[in-house]
């Protein structure tokens, strides 16, 4: 019984340690894009060299066994929520004009999965792999809509201003941000 | 001295409870996973297919060789003559059927492991469409297979006189994990200024993907942000301070339970709010899931509804036999 209630203990205790060291790891991608309080800083500073002290084994087993289950999944909203990000497609073709589309996706459930789909697209960083995610994107919904010649799709943040500025006429708007242009080949 | 910290330590982890709540913890995992996964039929081929909106060539790339995934299963059946649309929805129609059986309490284990697979290999597979709910549902299916889970509520134990107690110790592991995700998490939010002045608040819920109420009058009434961005931070980071003490424990349950029903409200995230609410009850909720549904209760509750409706068909009948 001893032995069973020391191995329980020993295994609270990994569990625990992967969880805060990939969680607190997790805080600093943002630490580049985002504007943070300055006492923040210095309190990254501080954990980053608790966190330099592990090797980059340990961190590698204790963000593999966070995979599983030590994600806190609240990283989206945190420390400040982003700007929406969402991707429309326009169809064009000669007899029906140009229309404006979204994603092929029917369920509610869908439709949120889908936005993550957006959030993950707009962090990629790797050009080749977006691209190829723009032209299987556009690929699908040329499937959808066979008679459109020219298919682009159209990355764009919804900003939306402060409330002082909101308070001084300032309404959300659409921001452009990449389009990817694709031409359907009518005789592949 | 030493002796007494012991004791304590012993008594914290390891003193015996009738553990209904890992039960609860069990079903509601389980009935949450189910209805996302209903929930998501509709576009299994969008978010899923081969020849989805995201070809799972492209999805699978950076998946190791070792990585379930679902192609593993669809590539498999598609050999033996299903089409993609028919393999996908034998291998959703499995998923569906061992949650059944893990929510009805059928080898809990199994069943629970399965399960695990089965959804590390939809998320693989559907990796840029996978969100907060998602981790959560793997870490509950994941304690599923730790924790003695099938000890209550569950089919596994009719007709054997099996134990139904077991050290509270796997309570104790779903409190602390839940302390860190809220601490780490208002940590998070308490970085940036966003949440202290309220634009989080202001930003999120005007925002594109989650409006589902109109709130642009809360701009005339900055504060009100500003306070529920506040509120928000003393409920993560306090967490693990407040719902240990005794005296604030059920104060603070309740309000980070509100804080999860306001997020699936006016956020229409409902199933990430029902799965942080299970996991909440389910590790400090325990004493109320007892005086609920603990011992006889259930049974209780089934017989009065049976005599009740009994005493319905009855009048019913005899309705019927005036009218006739």
């Amino acid at each position: 019984m001893k032995t069973k209630k020391i191995l329980l203990l020993t295994f609270l205790f990994f569990h625990v340690f992967c969880i805060l060291l990939t969680n607190l790891l997790g805080v600093y991608p943002f630490r580049e894009k985002l504007e943070l309080r300055k006492a923040s800083e210095n309190t990254l500073a501080v954990l980053e060299k608790v966190t330099d002290c592990f090797s980059t084994e340990v961190k590698g087993l204790s963000q593999w066994y966070a995979s599983l289950v030590g994600i806190t999944g609240y990283g989206f909203f945190s420390p400040d929520p982003p700007y929406s990000y969402t991707i429309y497609f326009k169809l064009e073709n000669e007899e029906q004009g140009v229309s404006i589309q979204d994603p092929p996706i029917f369920s509610k459930e869908g439709k949120s999965r889908m936005t993550s789909a957006f959030n993950q697209f707009k962090e990629v960083e790797n050009e080749d792999v977006k691209n190829l995610m723009a032209q299987s994107m556009v690929t699908r919904m040329h499937e959808v809509n066979p008679s459109y010649s020219k298919i682009d799709l159209m990355t764009m943040f919804y900003i939306v201003p402060s409330m002082q500025e909101y308070r001084q006429g300032e309404r959300p708007y659409f921001a452009p941000r990449e389009t990817y242009e694709f031409i359907i080949d009518p005789n592949p | 001295m030493k002796t007494s910290f012991f004791k304590s330590v012993d008594q914290f982890f390891f003193k015996v409870d009738n553990n209904l709540n890992l039960a609860f913890f069990r079903i509601g995992t389980a009935l949450i996973a189910m209805f996302i996964l209903i929930s998501q039929y509709p576009d299994l081929l969008e978010i899923y297919g081969q020849y989805g909106y995201l070809r799972a060539d492209i999805v699978e790339l950076p998946l190791l060789s070792f990585q379930p995934r679902l192609s593993w299963m669809t590539d498999f059946l598609a050999g033996h003559g299903f089409s993609e649309f028919m393999s996908l929805k034998v291998v959703f129609g499995l998923y569906l059927s061992f949650l059944f059986l893990l929510g009805i309490g059928i080898f809990p284990t199994l069943t629970a492991l399965l399960c695990l697979f089965l959804q590390i290999s939809f998320m693989n597979s559907g990796q840029y469409y996978i969100y907060g709910v998602d981790y959560f549902i793997l870490a509950g299916l994941f304690y599923c297979i730790l924790f003695p889970v099938g000890r209550q509520l569950s089919l596994n134990i009719l007709g054997k006189a099996r134990k139904k107690e077991s050290m509270i110790f796997f309570t104790r592991v779903l409190q602390i994990h839940l302390c860190l995700v809220y601490f780490i998490s208002g940590f998070d939010k308490g970085l940036g200024y966003d949440w202290w002045n309220g634009e989080a608040i202001w930003t999120t819920m005007m925002g594109l993907n989650f409006k589902s109420v109109d709130v642009s009058f809360l701009a005339d009434y900055p504060f009100i942000p500003k306070a529920i961005g506040w509120s928000v931070l003393l409920i993560e980071i306090g967490y693990p301070f407040f719902i240990f003490w005794k005296k604030t424990k059920y104060v603070w349950l309740s309000i980070t339970i509100l804080m999860h029903v306001g997020i699936g409200i006016f956020l229409g995230l409902y199933y990430f709010a029902a799965m942080m609410i299970v996991f909440n009850m389910a590790a400090f909720g325990g004493e109320l899931l007892k005086r609920s549904f603990g011992k006889g209760k259930t049974l209780n509750l089934i017989k009065s509804i049976g005599i009740k409706f009994f005493i319905r068909r009855t009048e019913s009948d005899k309705n019927a036999s005036i009218w006739i």
